[in-house]
């Protein structure tokens, strides 16, 4: 017997919020903070606090940088996380396809 | 850590969720673009310098050339600030395709570089070394052409 696609569910990505900071930063190489807050509509110190969760996972990789005299902070998933986003996700579409066993 | 299982309906929405977040916006894409295609113009250029001013033996082509590396290196450099001040994110696969076109100019650019200086070769005419130009900038132009055209059905939904 197959295992339920539920054991494959990632606990870190399944909360909704970091879900979908997972789901965005898959689309892309890198982003910035501000983009990311932007399309997961959510609050700086709430992306900050999503980030540190996952940063600490060894999901996300953070680098701090200027443009001018501006600081900016860019976020990119690392291989861990992408893969851990793959099996999440494949989990989701089992689920969703019913699969049961 | 316990991780609630999800219902059929919720899971198949987040699924939905995943493939709409897409980050890249087109702007950011055509920034990207150009900015590795300009960049290996500047190594086209400095290509056709090298063989058409360096390689004739021409009495001010050493100022030329170290005028012109000067230029290009502020060029690049300027050219990866306007990048990085223009854009919101790194499009997927743009960074390895960037590098993969800079790279296959940059090889071209050397093996005319060592030609010139180390090996000898003889001078070109203007045509000549414009056409040796141009296929340094090819690998790229085409690296921009990809990262731009990448994202192209994502443009227009």
């Amino acid at each position: 017997m197959t295992e339920h696609p539920r054991h494959r569910l990632d606990a870190v990505i399944h909360a909704p919020v970091r879900f979908s900071i997972v789901a965005a930063l898959a689309t892309v190489d890198e982003a910035d903070f501000a983009t990311v807050r932007d399309a997961v509509e959510i609050t700086d110190s709430a992306l900050s606090k999503q980030i540190s969760t996952l940063e600490d996972s060894g999901y996300v990789a953070v680098r701090k940088g200027a443009v001018g005299r501006r600081p900016r902070t860019w976020l990119r998933l690392t291989r861990t996380g992408r893969d851990a986003f793959e099996r999440h996700l494949d989990a989701l579409r089992r689920i969703a396809e019913g699969a049961s066993s | 850590m316990t991780t609630p299982t999800p219902q059929r309906p919720d899971a198949a929405a987040a699924v939905v969720r995943a493939r709409s977040l897409a980050l890249t916006s087109s702007r950011d894409r055509v920034v990207h673009a150009r900015a590795v295609a300009g960049i290996g113009l500047m190594q086209g250029a400095m290509a056709a310098l090298t063989w058409g001013v360096a390689a004739n033996d021409l009495p001010w082509s050493g100022i030329v050339l170290w005028a012109a590396q000067v230029c290009w290196l502020a060029a690049i450099v300027t050219v990866s600030g306007w990048r990085e001040s223009r854009t919101g994110t790194t499009p997927r696969h743009a960074r390895r395709t960037a590098l993969l076109g800079v790279v296959a100019s940059g090889v071209l650019l050397l093996a005319i570089s060592w030609a010139v200086h180390l090996g000898g070769a003889p001078g070109v005419g203007p045509a000549a070394a414009v056409a040796a130009g141009v296929v340094v900038a090819l690998p790229s132009v085409l690296a921009g052409r990809r990262i731009r055209m990448a994202g192209a059905p994502e443009a227009h939904r």
